[in-house]
This record gives C-alpha cells, sequence and structure tokens, in this order.
C-alpha cells in the first residue's frame, strides 16, 4: 500500500497540498478528482517520489518512497504530458525502462504493441496524441510494478481505446493485484473504472470512499405536500442543496437513504421520490458545498446591465 | 543499498542516449584536428600544437554534453519522468556525469591519437612522450569546466543561468586573484606578484588561466602563455583537484535540488538575487577597486581610476541592475530586495583594492639590501624561447656577494627612476628568512656587463653553458641546406667535439654569431669590392635544434667554425655530396657548350683573412640575361671560366684556412630546362683571387 501521511507541499510561497493523508491500496483502481489547480498532479508526483514533501511522508509498505530506487521500482508514474522524446522509438524507450525496472517485460510490451498496432522502430515524433498516449501506457504497464500512477492518461484517446486501456488496467488489477491511481476530469469515466475515490480541493482531501458508499450516500429527494412547506421538512437530515418551485422541492441530502425515506415518509408527503446521483452531480455538490460554483448568469447580467448604463440586476 | 551509489545499466542508458550529441562533436573536433594537420603544421614548436583545437575543446566539449546529459532537468515532462525512475539521486546523477565525462575524455583521447597518427605519416618531428601529457592537462581542465556546469546544473533550471553560473564560478575567483594581482604590481611595478602566493595568479587554474589569457592582450597583465600553462603537470593536478570539488558541489547540490526546478530561473530567493546582481557586480567591483586607488593616491597606469571614469562604471552598473531586474520580474518592485548587494560590492572591492595598494607600498619600501638577500638566480624572459643552456642556467641559485651586490643595486636604482634600463632581466630572490619572490628588472648598460662579467667567471653557469642536449632530447635538426640525415649524422660529431673542447671553450663557440660587432680597421679593395665591415671569425654554418627537456622547449643553435675542425670538414663534404648531382649537370652543360639564357649568381665571401689578423666577409650578387646586351653583369666567357673554378674548387682537398665561399647559382636554358647549385667552397687565397678577377667592377 502506498501511504501519504501528513503530507503537505510548497512551492516558494504556495501551498499545493496541505496536510493531505490518505492510502492506495493495490489490487484496485483509485480516482482522484478535484477542482483546477486541487493538487492532484502534485499527489500523484507525491506518491511517485518525483516530488520531495514539504512536511510528511509517503511510504511504500511502511517504508519511505522518495529516493528510495527499492521502494520506488514498485511505482510507475505516467504524466499528463508523457516523456516521448521525438528523436527516440518505443524500442529505445523500452531500453530505457528495461535499464530502470528489472521486471519489464519486453514480450509484454510487443504483445502490447501488436495489439494497438504501433510501430516500435517509427520516431515517436511521428506518432499522433492519441497513439503517444498508447505508447507510453504500453511501456508503463510493460514495467510490470506494482503500482501504476496515472495523469490524465486517458485525455486524447478514442472510446475504442479508452475502452481497451480500461480493459488492460482491470486485466492487470486481476492478474497481479496491480493498484492503479489515475486522474481525470471525465467523472462519468472514474465512475466506470475506479474502485475508490477521492476528492481534492485547495489542497485538502474532502473525502476518500468507495465509489458505491459515495452515490447511495449522496441522493436526491424530490417532495411535495399539499399545503406550503419550507426547509424545515427536512430538518434532521445532511441537507446540501434545496431548491422549491410551487408545492415541489428537490434536495440533494447526504446520509442513510432508508432512514431518510422513513423519516419523510412519517410527514404523510403528496409525492416522495428519492432517485440516485451520477458520480458528476456529485462532484458538483460536493464542491458546490464547498463553496466551488459560479454563476455564468451574473457575468451575463452585469454585461447586460453595463451596456444599458444602469444598475446590476440582482 | 543495491544500485545506490552507481548503476551499471543506467551509466550504459545513458552512454547510449549521449551517442549522438558525444561521438557529433567529437566528430567535429577530430575532422578540426584532421584539416589542421593536413595543412598547417609542418613543425611543432609548442605543446599545444600537438593538437590546438583541445584548447577550445576544453570549454565546449564539457559544457555541450554536460548540458545534454541533464537536458531532462530543463523540461517538466521530462524532469518528472527522470525523477519518477527507481534511482537514488546520487545514481541518477552520477550516471548521468559520468556518461557526460566519458564522452569529453574520449574526444581528448580521439584528438591527440589521431594528431600523433597524422604526424607520424608526415613525418614531422614530436614528443610521443607528451601525449600523455596534454591528455592530462586537458582532461583535467575539461573535467573542471564540466564540474562547473555540473554546479550550475543542479542550481538552476534554465540552459542560459547553467551557462551563467557555471562560467561565473569558474572564471570569477581567479579573475579576483588575477585582479588583486594587477593592482599590486601596479603598485609596485618590478613584482611579480605570483611569486608571492599560488592563488596571486590565474595559473594554476588551466581553464580560467586559458581564458584569462586573452586579458593579456588588453590590459598588459602578465600571464602565461598556453604553452607554459600546458607544461605544468602541478596545475593539472591542481585544476583536476578543483575538477572534484566542483563535481562534490554539484553531487552535494543536485541531491538537494527540488524536481520541480524544471524550467525555472532560480529555484530559490538567493539565487534569484544573485542572478538580478550578477550582471551589474563587475561595474561596483571595479568602481570599489578603483576608488580605492583614487583615495589612496596611487594612480599609475590605471586609467579608469578618475572621477569620470568611476561615475560611468558606477552609472553602467545601475542600469545593467535595473535592466536585468526588468527582464527578470517585467517590474521594478523586486529591484530594491538586492540593491544592498551592490554596496556591498563595491565596499569589499574597496577592501581589495585598498588592501593590495598596501600590500604593493610595502614590498615598494622593503629592504632589498644585498644584507638581506640570501639568494639570487636568473631566469629567461616569458615568451622568449629558451637555449638548452637557458634551461639548465635557470635553475642556478647564486650566493655570491658581488652578485647580490649588484643585483640589490639594480633594485635600488629602479625603484627610485623606474623604468630606466636597457636590459630586461627576471631575478628570482631569496630573502633572509627564506621568502621568495620574483622580479623583473631592467639592468642599465652597466650592470648588464657587470652581470655577464660575474657570470663569466662562475663555474656553475659555466658548466651549465657546456649541457649539450642528449639524443632523445632533440625533436629536430636543421643545418642550412643539408638533409635531415646528415644534419643528425653532423650533429653526432659536432656533440662529441664540443665535449672534447676544454671546459670554457664550448660556450664561446657556441655563442659565434652569424651578427658579431663590427671592428674598426683599415679598409682594403678586393676584386670589385671594398672590404671595410672587418669582424672577426664567422662560422661556416650552423646547426639549430629544438627538442624537449621533460616539459620544457628549447631551441639552440650551434655554429660550425674552425674551432671545431671536424664537424666544419664533414659539414663542407656533406655539402658537396648532396650537390654532387648538380655539379655533374654542370660539367655535362660545359662540356656540351651549352649557352644559358639567364644566370643568377649570388656569391656569398666569409673569413676573407686581412693582414691585421681581422677578417672580413662580403657579398656578391648578378643577374645576366644574355639576349639583351644592355642587361649583362657577367660575360659569358667570365661565366664559363666561373663554373670551371667551381668544378675543379669542388675536387680540390678541403682547406678550412681560408676563406669560404658559399656560391648560389642559377642557370636557365633556351629549352626551359633549369639548373640549380648551392654550394659552400673552401679557398684558399690564390682561388680567392681567381674568383674575384673574375667578377665584373663594381
Amino acid at each position: 500500500m502506498i501511504e501519504a501521511k501528513g503530507v503537505s507541499k510548497r512551492f516558494a510561497s504556495v501551498e499545493a497540498l496541505r496536510e493531505l493523508s490518505l492510502q492506495l491500496p493495490k489490487g484496485g483502481v483509485f480516482g482522484l478528482v478535484g477542482s483546477n489547480g486541487a493538487g492532484k498532479s502534485t499527489l500523484l508526483r507525491l506518491l511517485s517520489g518525483v516530488y520531495r514533501p514539504s512536511s510528511g511522508l509517503v511510504l511504500l509498505d511502511g517504508v519511505p518512497l522518495y529516493d528510495n530506487p527499492q521502494a520506488k521500482g514498485c511505482v510507475v508514474y505516467l504524466s499528463d504530458d508523457p516523456y516521448l522524446p521525438v528523436s527516440s522509438t518505443l524500442r529505445s524507450m523500452a531500453k530505457c525502462y528495461a535499464a530502470a525496472y528489472p521486471r519489464f517485460s519486453h514480450d509484454y510490451l510487443q504483445g502490447l504493441v501488436r495489439m494497438l498496432q504501433l510501430n516500435d522502430r517509427a520516431p515517436l515524433g511521428r506518432f499522433s496524441k492519441g497513439m503517444r498516449r498508447q505508447a507510453a501506457l504500453a511501456l508503463a504497464l510493460a514495467c510490470q510494478t506494482d503500482y501504476l500512477l496515472l495523469d490524465e492518461t486517458f485525455d486524447g484517446l478514442d472510446p475504442v481505446m479508452r475502452a481497451l486501456a480500461k480493459q488492460l488496467l482491470y486485466a492487470e488489477v486481476e492478474r497481479r493485484q496491480l493498484g492503479v491511481a489515475l486522474t481525470s476530469h471525465s467523472l462519468r469515466e472514474l465512475e466506470d473504472t475506479c474502485d475508490q475515490l477521492a476528492l481534492l480541493h485547495q489542497g485538502g482531501l474532502v473525502f476518500q470512499s468507495e465509489i458505491q458508499n459515495l452515490k447511495t450516500s449522496l441522493f436526491k429527494v424530490q417532495l411535495a405536500f399539499s399545503a406550503p412547506f419550507g426547509r424545515e421538512v427536512f430538518q434532521g437530515l445532511s441537507v446540501l442543496e434545496f431548491n422549491q418551485q410551487g408545492s415541489v422541492a428537490t434536495a440533494i441530502v447526504r446520509g442513510d437513504r432508508a432512514e431518510a425515506t422513513a423519516r419523510l415518509r412519517a410527514l404523510s408527503p403528496l409525492l416522495l421520490e428519492l432517485l440516485p446521483l451520477s458520480l458528476e452531480e456529485v462532484f458538483v455538490h460536493e464542491m458546490g458545498a464547498l463553496g466551488y460554483h459560479f454563476d455564468p448568469a451574473s457575468l451575463f447580467s452585469k454585461e447586460e446591465t453595463q451596456q444599458d448604463g444602469g444598475e446590476p440586476r440582482s | 543499498m543495491k544500485g545506490r551509489v552507481l548503476n551499471g545499466r543506467l551509466y550504459l542508458d545513458c552512454l547510449r542516449r549521449l551517442s549522438l550529441p558525444g561521438l557529433s562533436q567529437i566528430a567535429v573536433f577530430a575532422f578540426l584536428t584532421l584539416l589542421y594537420h593536413l595543412f598547417d603544421s609542418s613543425r611543432l614548436q609548442t605543446l599545444e600544437e600537438l593538437s590546438p583545437f583541445l584548447y577550445l575543446y576544453q570549454y565546449v566539449s564539457p559544457a555541450f554534453l554536460g548540458l545534454c546529459a541533464f537536458s531532462f532537468l530543463f523540461r517538466r515532462n521530462a524532469s518528472d519522468f527522470f525523477h519518477s525512475l527507481p534511482y537514488s539521486r546520487h545514481c541518477l546523477f552520477l550516471g548521468c556525469s559520468l556518461a557526460a565525462a566519458s564522452y569529453v575524455l574520449a574526444g581528448i583521447l580521439v584528438c591527440l591519437g589521431l594528431s600523433g597518427l597524422l604526424l607520424l605519416l608526415k613525418g614531422v618531428a614530436f614528443m610521443p612522450s607528451q601525449l600523455p601529457v596534454l591528455a592530462f592537462q586537458c582532461g583535467a581542465g575539461a573535467l573542471l569546466v564540466l564540474g562547473c556546469t555540473l554546479v550550475g546544473i543542479s542550481l538552476t533550471g534554465l540552459r542560459s543561468t547553467t551557462l551563467l553560473l557555471g562560467f561565473v564560478l569558474l572564471l570569477a575567483p581567479r579573475a579576483l586573484a588575477a585582479l588583486y594581482a594587477w593592482l599590486l604590481e601596479d603598485a609596485f611595478p618590478l613584482l611579480e606578484p605570483a611569486s608571492l602566493s599560488f592563488f596571486l595568479s590565474a595559473a594554476p587554474n588551466l581553464p580560467a588561466a586559458l581564458l584569462l589569457d586573452i586579458l593579456r592582450w588588453f590590459l598588459g597583465y602578465g600571464g602565461s602563455s598556453p604553452a607554459q600553462l600546458l607544461s605544468q603537470p602541478l596545475y593539472g593536478l591542481y585544476t583536476l583537484f578543483l575538477a572534484l570539488i566542483a563535481y562534490a558541489g554539484a553531487l552535494f547540490a543536485f541531491r538537494w535540488r527540488p524536481s520541480e526546478t524544471a524550467g525555472v530561473a532560480a529555484p530559490n530567493r538567493p539565487l534569484r538575487g544573485l542572478l538580478r546582481c550578477l550582471p551589474s557586480l563587475p561595474f561596483f567591483v571595479l568602481a570599489g577597486v578603483f576608488t580605492a586607488q583614487l583615495a589612496l593616491n596611487s594612480l599609475s597606469s590605471i586609467g579608469f581610476a578618475s572621477a569620470g571614469g568611476l561615475f560611468l562604471l558606477l552609472s553602467l552598473g545601475l542600469v545593467a541592475y535595473v535592466c536585468t531586474g526588468l527582464m527578470l520580474d517585467r517590474s521594478l518592485r523586486g529591484l530594491p530586495r538586492t540593491l544592498a548587494v551592490l554596496p556591498l560590492a563595491f565596499l569589499l572591492s574597496f577592501g581589495l583594492g585598498a588592501g593590495a595598494l598596501l600590500q604593493g607600498n610595502a614590498w615598494k619600501q622593503a629592504d632589498f639590501s644585498s644584507q638581506r638577500l640570501q639568494s639570487v638566480r636568473f631566469l629567461s624572459s616569458e615568451g622568449v624561447s629558451k637555449t638548452y643552456a637557458d634551461l639548465f642556467r635557470n635553475e642556478l641559485w647564486y650566493q655570491e656577494p658581488e652578485l647580490l651586490s649588484l643585483v640589490s643595486g639594480a633594485i635600488d636604482r629602479q625603484r627610485q627612476s623606474p623604468n630606466q634600463g636597457a636590459y630586461s632581466q627576471e631575478v628570482e630572490l631569496t630573502l633572509q628568512g627564506g621568502r621568495s619572490l620574483r622580479l623583473h628588472l631592467l639592468l642599465s648598460e652597466e650592470e648588464r656587463q657587470s652581470l655577464d662579467a660575474l657570470l663569466a667567471k662562475n663555474e656553475a653557469y659555466l658548466s651549465a653553458g657546456q649541457q649539450l642536449p642528449l639524443q632523445e632530447e632533440v625533436l629536430s635538426l636543421r643545418c642550412d641546406q643539408l638533409g635531415q640525415g646528415h644534419a643528425a649524422e653532423l650533429w653526432q660529431t659536432l656533440r662529441q667535439e664540443l665535449l672534447d673542447l676544454p671546459v670554457a671553450d664550448p660556450t664561446q663557440v657556441q655563442s659565434l654569431s652569424l651578427y658579431d660587432t663590427a671592428q674598426a680597421g683599415s679598409e682594403r679593395a678586393l676584386g670589385p669590392f671594398l672590404l671595410y665591415r672587418q669582424s672577426s671569425l664567422r662560422p661556416l654554418g650552423r646547426l639549430s635544434l629544438e627538442g624537449y627537456r621533460g616539459l620544457d622547449f628549447f631551441s639552440s643553435s650551434y655554429a660550425l667554425s674552425v674551432q671545431t675542425p671536424r664537424s666544419s670538414q664533414q659539414y663542407l663534404e656533406f655539402c658537396l655530396a648532396e650537390n654532387q648531382m648538380a655539379l655533374q649537370s654542370l660539367r655535362q652543360a660545359l662540356s656540351e657548350g651549352l649557352t644559358p639564357s639567364v644566370c643568377f649568381l649570388n656569391l656569398s665571401l666569409t673569413n676573407i683573412p686581412l693582414e691585421d689578423g681581422l677578417y672580413a666577409s662580403e657579398t656578391y650578387s648578378s643577374v645576366s640575361i644574355y639576349q639583351r646586351p644592355e642587361e649583362v653583369d657577367l660575360a659569358l666567357p667570365q661565366l664559363n671560366e666561373l663554373c670551371e673554378m667551381i668544378l675543379q674548387q669542388a675536387e680540390a682537398p678541403i682547406s678550412l684556412d681560408g676563406c669560404l665561399a658559399t656560391v648560389q647559382l642559377s642557370l636557365e636554358y633556351e629549352d626551359r630546362s633549369v639548373q640549380l647549385l648551392s654550394l659552400p667552397l673552401a679557398m684558399d687565397p690564390e682561388a680567392l683571387d681567381r674568383l674575384v678577377a673574375l667578377l665584373p667592377s663594381a
């Protein structure tokens, strides 16, 4: 297991990560989501031993990872802009990886190269963006490490290749208990791919949870009463968001689904419906709860006001 | 931990990654070496001429390959990739830097190997034993440049700042030392500052010294020539020591270098401040130094030390500071933060200038009386080729009171009236107490003569003059127009003959000059000549040789004269032997009655005996074009007679008692064929009279 214990990372006066702790287990896929600049890439670089933590520890099976070749030999990291020099070939890059990772498998790589129909003798500069991503992923998988850290690696892959890449990851997770950590802004993709998810915001960890728990712990409630009502009907429940239009109210609630249903049903509503949330909706509502929301209407209304020469409209 | 210090697989992988730039730069320098030796190396005089492009190579190659080996540190994604690989920092640094060093050193070996091979193929004489010395010296220099580049790489994240920091690290300490030495010399011009301390000269740091050597052209600062620098293995060792320190420093800095430095000029505030101040520092350092000179009122030769010059320097420094700040920050907000560095640099430099001035003045007032002097030695001037005897004489220390007194007097005289004297003389003194220092003296005519007279009586000095080069020390031999084989054989004879001479004689024999001073005496008419340049005996010829005693180059010339009869006889025999073909051809032309259309004659007469025991020399030249009657100097009958006479004289027994006539004759015939003859002939008085009678009147 890779474990971050109270890790902070500072760049000059900017604190990119703040006393963050999390665990990355073997044999599963771990997703990292967060707002832009939340510290996802920084966290992956810390977990792969690229960065030295400003404070705290990054451990692999209890051993510090930074500047520890043996521990780092169990981890391969693929950045969002993979290092593939234009003049080098897949073969030459394979030699470079093979020199560093003792378990590197040329046979495995050849299998992937054949499957992905890549030319391992052609300069990588001639590859398209998607092909370069494929090549980088193939090299990383061929290292046969215990952990694979992928920073937005699926960006630039077409849907067929994405599906194939995911299958490859699943196969490796199953075959040799590979631990994968990946970041992506496509929550739809993470929803299908990951077992666990961590949400980062402004350098801190908001939560780390199983995907299934996450999706069941946050749900949408639609409610209607014959008499006028307000937010007070949700008293005792954790409500992230509340909207009411006429006699119908919608709320995003965090907590136990059965308990919430029983509590609301006891109020004899005309309508009571509990709807599951997509991961994207979970992300938006969780981030909204942290104050991370923007209202484009305010921009347009301001522009209109300025054109009219009058006061801003509310 | 396994692979913690050096990983062989990483090293090999780095060698593979660097193969393109590494082999390319080796190929470029090998090609340049090839071109140089194909077109421009007929004769080697100095050590660096063995492979002159190594001079440039030791700067270009390490900087280039250092940047290539660590190119990943300048791009974010590449830096992330390499830092994510399972190598320790030590291991990554050692693997990449050793791969770069391997290519750098391989290039030096290739260039030197190629030079040696080409010189062998061309038949140019050189000392093979010097190749490893040059390899060591250049290798040490290149490793120091690499070390400084690596320090720059470990501290910053851009190529430009890396090179800037590396350059400053390489040059700044020695430049400051050279500046101090220059000021010291300015305060007391007789003093050679480098003799006071190992650190008061750029010389021991080879790459810095070779760069600062350029300053000599502008400032007249007394540095050392590349050949002198490269011939000092101690300097190479010291440079290697500095390279190891730089390398260790770079390794330490790399160990703590944040990987996020990639693409960033300066990852921390002190370095940012340093970079901001760097371009303006030289101006403030010079201004501080010159202010000290102004304040202590010791202006002599430093032209900038005036109020106007100082104002200009300070203004330029401020402009440089503001411009650099604007370039780095794109605003003026950051300027006040590091502004304090500039007055600090000014004050420190003021201290440096004042210190040099005070030390120089202290030496100027020092006691150099003969009682204070323990010993003295006389050195050849820098930049002048040394003879073989000079190499031995330079090592001699004299304690004779007369010599100490002469030197002490010369120092006192020059302290009172500087720059008075005609003869430059380097001396090294040992003072009572063991302190030694070198001084540049200008001896007067009288002092020079006294010194020569005193040395001529010194046995050690005379004995040093007797030293003759050993066979294995000789690189090349030349003796007028003689071939190498004859010249080498002649040297064997002459060497033995010189060794057999009485103790005092070799010095006199060797010093026989072609341009000895004219003697007063009577004039005498001889044929077309009026002999008025009367002189002592001149040599028949000269045997010049060059070579190395250890790593010291020498160039000596030995006279062939009546005092070395065996060698002189052999010389004339060899000349005759080498001209047999030409004589045969001339003989045939005469027998066939061929008439030349053009004749060039140059006749040089040496050692014409005069009645009063003196000798004279004269030359005669003519051009005769026989198709044009108005351009005939030497008529055809006289020419034929002259040729007959040359042939007769060539067959006559050689006598060294009379005059020597060196005949250079060129005859061109109608069919464009040419006959050339260049021959020294010994002539008895009767033959000389007949020869002179043939020449037309002046």
